[in-house]
This record gives structure tokens, C-alpha cells and sequence, in this order.
């Protein structure tokens, strides 16, 4: 149970509020849309939108472009220290550990040097040290009393 | 659980975490152009718009709080500008408002982060801004009023602006921002036209 509730806070809702910035706010061109309409629930989504589209514009710029990123880079990251959180000491573990934090920042700067599609942000990349930094802080000793 | 079963875990967590990830990419052709990130207005005609539909301005109509008055406008996406700005300036984004009610009609640019224009003059509590547009390459010149501080860049004649929006398909507008020179702000005019009638139909019957 405490499991679950740890993977429920920790993992799940920090993908959830990325999951409701994008479709809240965020605009209909996204991949996401494209699913959101196959799953048949472009209706009840669009008709949510119509209401909170009126604010969007008046979120600031990290909330609406960076704090999602930076939300899956915390979740992803305590997903592989929930995995590997008895021996997180390994190299195996820490390569896990890293790995989401490090395709990140990698494909971030090669939107810099326009190998991969997208516009480089700083603010993106704050938001990914700052996700790795909270999950390492938060689940490092967690783990550490587990072994 | 074994290490091999944590490895497998692993990857199988890592291909849902990319999975994720890949939502949030911007099918939108023109995303690698200045009008890559944009948070939008919607408007009642676009609840039933389809995601794949590229929408570059958006209406809106709504009922002020204390005039309990009607108001609509049509903005246009958020645009970069279309070259990189200097730090304390970077990410800005700017929109164009066109809002109306039964009696007037208003139009401003809102910038994310107070612009600080050095070709102005100053009056009394606000600067007046003369800044060279081009309407699909044609140069002119707008005027724009900023009241100290503001983010947002009125423009003077609004309804010069809109007759330039209904009939261009590119509007250019070059600021000269303190410590990046010229920085040229590009809006298209697809779908303006169309969005603009939908608010002007809010006030046909008052």
C-alpha cells in the first residue's frame, strides 16, 4: 500500500499535471491531440479547453513551456530509483537513474545545433536539472535505508 | 527481484517514459518557423476544430465582469522573434490582440516580457513607438503607444491594422528593442479574416 502510494504521488501524478498542462493550455497541433481524438475524447477535451484557453495566455512562461519537462524528468527519474531503490549504489542502477535526466539535456542541445526538431529553451533546461536534482534529493536517502 | 528483471523493467519503463515524451511534439509543420510556441485563445467555432488543423489566430467573446458589457477578440498565435534575442530577453513571445466592443475597437501587441523600444518619444506616462512593418514586404510604418512599463504596444490606428491583416499573408513588425537592435516579430495573416468576422457578428444584432 505504501508502495503504491509513493508510485501514485511521486511517479503517476507529476505525469498527470505535465499530461493536464498540454492539454489544457498548450496548442492542438501536439502529437497528444492526435491520441486524445483516437481515444474519442476530443468532445469532453475541446469543451474544457473553451474554458481554460481564457487564462492561458496570462500563465507565466515556465509553467506553460518548461515545468511540464521538468515535471517527467522528476517522475522518470524516481521511476528507475523506485525500480533499482535496494541497490541504487550499482553502476547498473545509476546509469538507470541518470538516464532520463541525460536524454533530456543531450536532446536539448541538439536542438541548439538543429540535429534533432525543436527550439532550444534555458529555461528547459533548468527545469530538467531541477526535476533530477528534487527526485535524486528526495529518493537518495529513501533508497539509502533500504539497503 | 532479480537484476535481470530490473533491467527488463527498466527498459520496458524507459520505452513508456519516450512514449510520453513524443506526446508532446508539435505536428504542426510550421513549428520550426517563428510561430513554433504558441499557447492559443479559442473560440466557440473552434471546440469542433480538428487537432490537425493549423490555426494561427483564435476569437473569443465574453461578458465583462463589472460593465457586464460584451466584448470578442481575434489574437494571433505567440510568435518568437525571428532571430535569437540576448539574454534577460530570451523566450520572449508576442500575440496581437484585436479586441472590440459595440463602441470601439482596440488593438496592442502583448509581449511575455516588458519591451524596452528605444526609438520613441516620451509623454506624459507613455512612450509613442513609430516601428516599420512590412505587409507581405511591403514597408510601412505603424505607430504604437506604450504606457511605462506596460507589455502590451497599442496600436494607433487599429483599423489600419486590421485591413492590413485581412489581406496580407505575412505581417512584419520590426522593433528596436534596447541592447538587440532590431528585432522583427512575424505574424501570419491566414485565418485572420475568417476569425475577425466571427467577432464582428457579436455585435451585428446590438
Amino acid at each position: 500500500m505504501k508502495k503504491f502510494l509513493f508510485f501514485s504521488i511521486h511517479i503517476v501524478l507529476p505525469i498527470l499535471i505535465g499530461a493536464f498542462i498540454y492539454v489544457l493550455f498548450r496548442v492542438e497541433t501536439l502529437l497528444v491531440f492526435k491520441w486524445i481524438q483516437f481515444l474519442g475524447l476530443d468532445t469532453l477535451v475541446y469543451g474544457i479547453r473553451s474554458n481554460t484557453l481564457k487564462i492561458a495566455n496570462d500563465l507565466p512562461f515556465f509553467f506553460l513551456y518548461a515545468l511540464p519537462d521538468g515535471l517527467w524528468v522528476y517522475a522518470g527519474t524516481t521511476l528507475f530509483f523506485f525500480i533499482w531503490e535496494k541497490e541504487i549504489k550499482g553502476k547498473i542502477a545509476i546509469f538507470w537513474i541518470s538516464l532520463i535526466f541525460s536524454i533530456a539535456v543531450i536532446a536539448e542541445f541538439l536542438q541548439k545545433l538543429d540535429v534533432v526538431e525543436g527550439t532550444f529553451c534555458k529555461y528547459d533546461i533548468i527545469a530538467y536539472i531541477s526535476g533530477f536534482m528534487f527526485s535524486v534529493l528526495f529518493n537518495y536517502h529513501r533508497s539509502i535505508n533500504y539497503e | 527481484m532479480s537484476r535481470k528483471m530490473k533491467n527488463i523493467l527498466s527498459l520496458i519503463s524507459l520505452v513508456v517514459m519516450i512514449f510520453l515524451a513524443v506526446g508532446s511534439t508539435d505536428t504542426d509543420e510550421s513549428s520550426s518557423n517563428s510561430s513554433s510556441t504558441t499557447s492559443s485563445y479559442n473560440s466557440s467555432s473552434s471546440v469542433n476544430s480538428t487537432p490537425e488543423a493549423i490555426q494561427h489566430w483564435y476569437s473569443h467573446a465574453y461578458i465583462t465582469d463589472l460593465e457586464k458589457e460584451k466584448e470578442a477578440y481575434v489574437a494571433s498565435n505567440k510568435v518568437k522573434p525571428d532571430s535569437k534575442m540576448d539574454f534577460s530577453y530570451t523566450g520572449t513571445t508576442a500575440q496581437i490582440i484585436i479586441a472590440k466592443n459595440k463602441n470601439k475597437t482596440w488593438a496592442y501587441i502583448k509581449f511575455s516580457n516588458t519591451p524596452n523600444i528605444i526609438n520613441e518619444e516620451t509623454e506624459d506616462g507613455y512612450n509613442v513607438i513609430k516601428a516599420n512593418v512590412y505587409i507581405d514586404d511591403v514597408r510601412e510604418t505603424a505607430t504604437l503607444t506604450q504606457e511605462w512599463s506596460s507589455k502590451l504596444l497599442f496600436f494607433m490606428y487599429p483599423t489600419w491594422l486590421i485591413n492590413k491583416l485581412k489581406t496580407c499573408s505575412t505581417f512584419r513588425i520590426n522593433l528596436r528593442w534596447y541592447n538587440n537592435l532590431d528585432v522583427v516579430w512575424s505574424f501570419s495573416g491566414e485565418g485572420f479574416t475568417t476569425k475577425y468576422q466571427l467577432i464582428q457578428e457579436q455585435f451585428n444584432n446590438l
